[in-house]
């Protein structure tokens, strides 16, 4: 009954994302693609503790920017894993460059975000 | 046994103290200016938290006027706040202050610094992990350790206890129910420090992992976990 409860509790806040995601993606939009990162714990770690916050704040650099969006783009396999905290990286990713004042082009990552959800949501459904 | 409350506001102090006090140790503070707020901001909330200390009033004044208490405009680990501490021979720091301990100031106690951190180590280290542990399925709770440089890393754990958050229904009010026990926790972690069998619990972080913040969409679906959970109890106690 709990673990039924969690899925239907997750899936329902995964799929009220995924219509917000999706709503103005372009069709032509592209994923975002990078290597895998090595070490997937520590890309997690300066991504959280180190970029998140700043791209958050609005006070990331370009350079910042375009390091953060590689590091989640070199953890796109982890966040199709079963470890909810590299999902959770692009939510907080998607959160953080939906509030902020960042001008960087957000169709791949867009792209990328909405085919985990979509990749989440059917295992949820299986 | 010398016990320094570490904190950064006087309230705390308070709470630590009326814990801590009725145990056979000697209770000393020490509220310093960890933030980059001016010197008069600090003692603004100090003041503030003086006049609105209601019970707590008359300890503060007791042990304010008995040199108990150092009120510092410096952060803790400044050389001055340090040579206080060691010069009170201390055995046990008690974390109230927010920040990540520097190794001067840890070695500052013969024992350590106790932390009393909202999950269950060695699993839940870092933030959210109240939310995480209720995500997926764990038991909640507080773990008392003595901390090190890393976060939640520290090895000795004198305390693990589970604590039940189903009773509230969103996570901003049962996250400030755990940290609210903190008092309560030092208080049994020192009990068990100074009982004469007392073996430290070994914490091996390579069983655990480092949770951060999490989304506002998790944590809003936490949030309705706790109220659908409360709803089925209160359904099935209405039976």
């Amino acid at each position: 009954v709990e673990s039924d409860l969690r899925r239907r509790v997750l899936k329902k806040a995964l799929s009220a994302r995924l219509a917000e995601a999706s709503r103005s993606l372009s069709p032509q939009s592209r994923p975002l693609h990078a290597a895998a990162a090595d070490d997937t714990e520590e890309a997690l770690r300066v991504l959280m503790v180190r970029l998140l916050p700043r791209v958050r704040e609005g006070v990331a650099s370009t350079e910042e920017l375009h390091s953060f969006l590689s590091l989640l783009a070199s953890l796109a396999d982890a966040a199709r894993s079963g470890d909810l905290r590299f999902l959770d990286a692009w939510n907080s990713a998607y959160e953080a460059l939906l509030d902020g004042q960042s001008a960087v082009e957000l169709a791949g990552f867009r792209r990328t975000y909405v085919d985990l959800l979509e990749h989440h949501l059917g295992g949820l459904d299986g | 046994v010398t016990v320094v409350a570490l904190c950064h506001r006087l309230r705390d102090a308070a709470r630590l103290a009326r814990a801590v006090e009725p145990l056979p140790v000697r209770f000393v503070v020490i509220i310093s200016n960890n933030t980059r707020r001016s010197g008069a901001v600090f003692l603004a909330a100090q003041v503030l938290d003086l006049v609105s200390l209601g019970r707590g009033l008359m300890w503060a004044l007791r042990t304010l006027f008995a040199g108990r208490v150092r009120l510092s405009l410096r952060p803790l680990h400044d050389p001055a706040n340090l040579g206080w501490i060691r010069r009170r021979q201390a055995d046990v720091g008690l974390h109230a202050t927010g920040v990540i301990y520097r190794r001067p100031t840890i070695d500052s106690f013969r024992l350590g610094i106790l932390n009393a951190h909202i999950g269950l180590l060695p699993a839940y280290r870092g933030r959210s992990v109240m939310e995480w542990s209720l995500l997926n399925g764990d038991p909640t709770g507080i773990t008392t350790f003595f901390i090190d440089e890393g976060i939640d890393t520290g090895r000795s754990v004198v305390l693990r206890e589970e604590v039940d958050v189903s009773g509230f229904s969103a996570v901003a009010a049962a996250k400030a129910f755990l940290f609210s026990q903190d008092a309560d926790m030092y208080a049994k972690a020192l009990q068990r420090l100074l009982a004469e069998d007392f073996e430290p619990l070994e914490q091996n972080i390579a069983e655990g992992r480092r949770w951060y913040a999490m989304s506002g969409l998790l944590t809003d679906a936490v949030s309705e976990l706790l109220r659908a959970r409360q709803g089925r109890q209160e359904g099935s106690d209405g039976n």
